[in-house]
């Protein structure tokens, strides 16, 4: 194993001198020379980066994608083969399991619903609230502050006071607000409801933080573009369809896939509001990680892991095609 | 078309407590604009002028429906137009930015404001026959009538044609409708004709120089047919060439649409050259309103004299004492210098009673002449501008600097002793203390705005 990421790491370093004897090529040809102390200078200061993020970043990269073909059981690593014997067995098992509408079933499913529903929602959610404290109006620095503090707040402990406040118990937050209304009982994190509470919270602590990036994207509309419109005769609606959008087009595309990404890869609220309802809840990476961690099956759970990797990717890119603003 | 009234405008902002402070202790106007008062004629061309902070952009916006009016009345045609909001005063501004919409292409930019006006038609039924209606105005006039009316006598012949006007559909009907594509089409290509943008129409704005965005940005007034024209600044990101003309074409644009033009601006050459009319404004306060031509020759006060004219009038600190037949100006070398009353324009009465008087003169640098006699000066500086030479001179015996402009190109250097004259006819005075003129016509002009 050591060995393997030592080869890595080699042709690592190789394509890195590769391309520093490039630029240092191309840059004795170009017109405007840097100083060949200054080229050297400037890959010896990249170099400690360079180094960090092959080893945070691209080894551990290479090796889950090295595990998903194996068998590799946590805690034995002396005991590696390949997979269902060509190495593509996890691949083949999942597909099964998806067929049977197993547990990976309900974590494609669950994870898609999720998506599906959380995106737009916080989006909308992060786009009203800043349109909404966009103004100089007396007291809105109140409302930021209220609308970004769950973003502060830690996604364990935002889950653990969801968990208290929605409890099946008489004495949960919510249970014992409705008893006085003489409303008996209610499951809220039953198995055909915590996904609606999982996507409420989730846009509720996320969308803050989107907030703030359309406030800033929102102060940097020109205002001269708004009195044009309403001078040319447009009303509020055809302001915010003209000016507004158009104008917050490349933070949208931003915000849409930070948010895709982060909502398919959700994983605290299942966890900790879930309490082992069982499949209502469980998402891709509660499943990866139940794989890898609990059952220590960590090939399968780096082969879920490279799935999610190649859809989260494929859509991210068609997302871009599709917003991008398209040149002449 | 219309015309454009402003009574008594005034216009105040939120203060920061900087600025409230220094309102209390009566240091600063609390008021960004002061008793406006103007009368812009239908097809009139107008120009705002004055310093930056004067107030004249805020007067502009205020007539766009773009800031409110804190006090007074402002009519747009016959319409009090304070509470009208700007999306329906049927206004067209240009903005010192363009403001064109950067996701747009020139004739989406153009367009715009012709696809969210509706405009009203006569209604057609299925087989293209006009619809009539009843005539609602009549009914609502008789309705009126039938009110007032104080006898049973004076009720029944008006009841008997309510009935009558209420059977009868007599009137068109007529329904808001939206221009068809063909109409847009139509008014965008003639405008994009007349300003010669017909190629730049499926650009967007990124892809044009700034004189093109301009031209976009004239065509998108242009095409909407409005009351009145606004321009705030519209020039002042243009180079020096493309400024030049594209004044001469705006210009061309008025006489052409003969549409009222508000145009701001705070470039006197810009005033001096469009307007019909120029209001000198300064602190939020107008100071004058006239010709180009009146206010260059009639400035009513230091500050107006001073701002309208390149290179700017010289001004001199003298003493001023009437004589019988003349009157004895003392410079600020203390040589003295005779003008007969024949030659100077009629000064009010108070400033020939015989006492001294301390003024301020003027006179501007292209009505001094160098010559054998007058007064002594020495050269400081020589400007050769082509075809006028400006030649900076210091009054000898004191410390005061004017400016002399030739039209001839001019051997003088820095050193030469000189000796300039001007005609009484040509000299501006104007009282130290207030800077109001003190001729006659200030009298007259300070009539005419009460």
């Amino acid at each position: 194993m050591a060995l393997i990421a030592l080869y890595v790491f080699a042709a690592f370093i190789v394509i890195f001198l590769a391309i520093f004897i490039k630029d240092f090529i191309k840059n004795r040809k170009s017109h405007y020379k840097y100083h060949k102390g200054e080229v050297i200078m400037a890959f010896i200061l990249l170099a400690p980066s360079v180094v960090l993020a092959f080893f945070l970043v691209l080894l551990p990269i290479i090796t889950s994608l090295g595990f998903s073909f194996t068998n590799y059981t946590l805690g034995d690593p002396n005991n590696i083969s390949l997979a269902g014997g060509d190495g593509f067995g996890h691949f083949r098992d999942l597909v099964s399991e998806f067929q049977v509408k197993g547990d990976f079933y309900h974590a494609i499913k669950n994870t898609a619903i999720f998506v599906v529903f959380v995106v737009p929602i916080q989006i909308g959610l992060a786009l009203g609230l800043a349109l909404f404290v966009n103004n100089k109006r007396r007291g809105t620095t109140i409302f930021k502050v209220c609308f970004f503090a769950p973003v502060a707040v830690s996604l364990s402990v935002t889950a653990f006071f969801w968990r208290e406040v929605l409890a099946n118990r008489p004495d949960g937050i919510m249970n014992s607000i409705l008893a006085n209304f003489g409303i008996p009982n209610q499951d809220f994190l039953g198995t055909d409801k915590i996904l609606g509470w999982m996507i409420a919270i989730s846009a509720w602590q996320g969308c803050g933080y989107q907030m703030l990036i359309f406030l800033s994207a929102l102060g940097n509309i020109r205002k001269d573009l708004y009195e044009a419109a309403r001078v040319d005769g447009a009303n509020a609606f055809h302001r915010f369809k003209t000016v507004t959008i158009p104008g917050l087009r490349p933070t949208m595309l931003f915000i849409l896939i930070t948010v895709f990404i982060g909502a398919c890869r959700v994983l605290i609220q299942p966890m900790l509001l879930d309490q082992g309802v069982y499949p209502g809840s469980v998402t891709l990476s509660l499943y990866m990680y139940n794989q890898g961690q609990k059952y220590g099956n960590v090939g399968l759970s780096c082969a879920v892991a490279l799935l999610m990797t190649i859809v989260i990717g494929s859509i991210t890119f068609l997302q871009r095609q599709l917003l991008k603003e398209k040149k002449k | 078309m219309a015309s454009i009234l402003l009574k008594h405008i005034y216009k105040e902002y939120t203060h920061s407590k900087k600025e409230a402070k220094k309102i209390n202790e009566g240091d600063l106007s609390p008021f960004a604009v002061r008793d406006f008062n103007l009368e812009i004629k239908d097809g009139e061309f107008v120009v705002l002028v004055g310093p930056s902070g004067c107030g004249k952009s805020t007067t502009l916006r205020m007539i766009a429906g773009l800031e409110d009016i804190t006090g007074g009345e402002l009519y747009i045609g016959d319409v009090y137009s304070n509470n009208v909001d700007a999306s329906k005063r049927n206004i067209a501004m240009v903005f010192q930015n363009y403001a064109l919409y950067p996701h747009m292409n020139s004739y989406q930019n153009m367009s715009y404001g012709l696809k969210l006006r509706k405009i009203p038609k006569v209604a057609l039924d299925k087989e293209h026959h006009v619809i009539y209606t009843v005539d609602k105005d009549r009914i609502k006039l008789l309705k009126k009538q039938i009110k007032e009316a104080k006898t049973p006598e004076e009720v029944e012949p008006l009841v008997k044609e309510l009935e009558k006007v209420e059977n009868d559909k007599c009137v068109p009907k007529m329904k808001m409708v939206h221009y068809s594509k063909e109409e847009i089409d139509e008014r965008v290509q003639k405008a994009a004709e007349i300003l010669d943008i017909k190629h730049l129409l499926d650009r967007k704005p990124s892809d044009m120089s700034g004189g093109q965005r301009q031209r976009v940005a004239l065509g998108r007034a242009l095409v909407r047919d409005p009351k009145v024209f606004l321009l705030d600044e519209p020039l002042s990101n243009l180079d020096a060439k493309l400024r030049a003309s594209m004044r001469s074409e705006i210009v061309k644009l008025h006489k052409r649409v003969k549409t009222t033009f508000v145009y701001v601006t705070h470039d006197q050459v810009e005033a001096m050259t469009m307007g019909d009319r120029i209001v000198v404004m300064k602190d939020g306060i107008i100071q004058q309103v006239g010709s180009p031509s009146e206010i260059y020759d009639n400035p009513m006060n230091t500050f107006v004299a001073g701002f309208i004219g390149t290179p700017q009038m010289n001004f001199f600190d003298v003493k001023l004492i009437a004589k019988a037949k003349e009157v004895v100006i003392t410079l600020p070398n203390n040589k003295e210098v005779s003008i007969s009353l024949k030659d100077l324009r009629d000064i009010q009465d108070e400033y020939i009673s015989g006492e001294e008087k301390e003024l301020t003169l003027g006179v501007r640098g292209e009505h001094l002449i160098l010559g054998d006699k007058g007064i002594d000066a020495t050269v400081s500086f020589v400007e050769i501008l082509g075809n006028t030479t400006n030649i900076l001179c210091k009054l000898d015996g004191s410390d005061v600097e004017f400016n002399i402009t030739v039209q001839e190109r001019s051997e003088l250097v820095s050193g030469d002793k000189v000796k300039v004259s001007f005609l009484g006819k040509n000299v501006h005075l104007f009282d130290k203390e207030t800077g109001k003129t003190i001729y006659k016509y200030g009298l007259e002009e300070a009539k005419d705005e009460k």
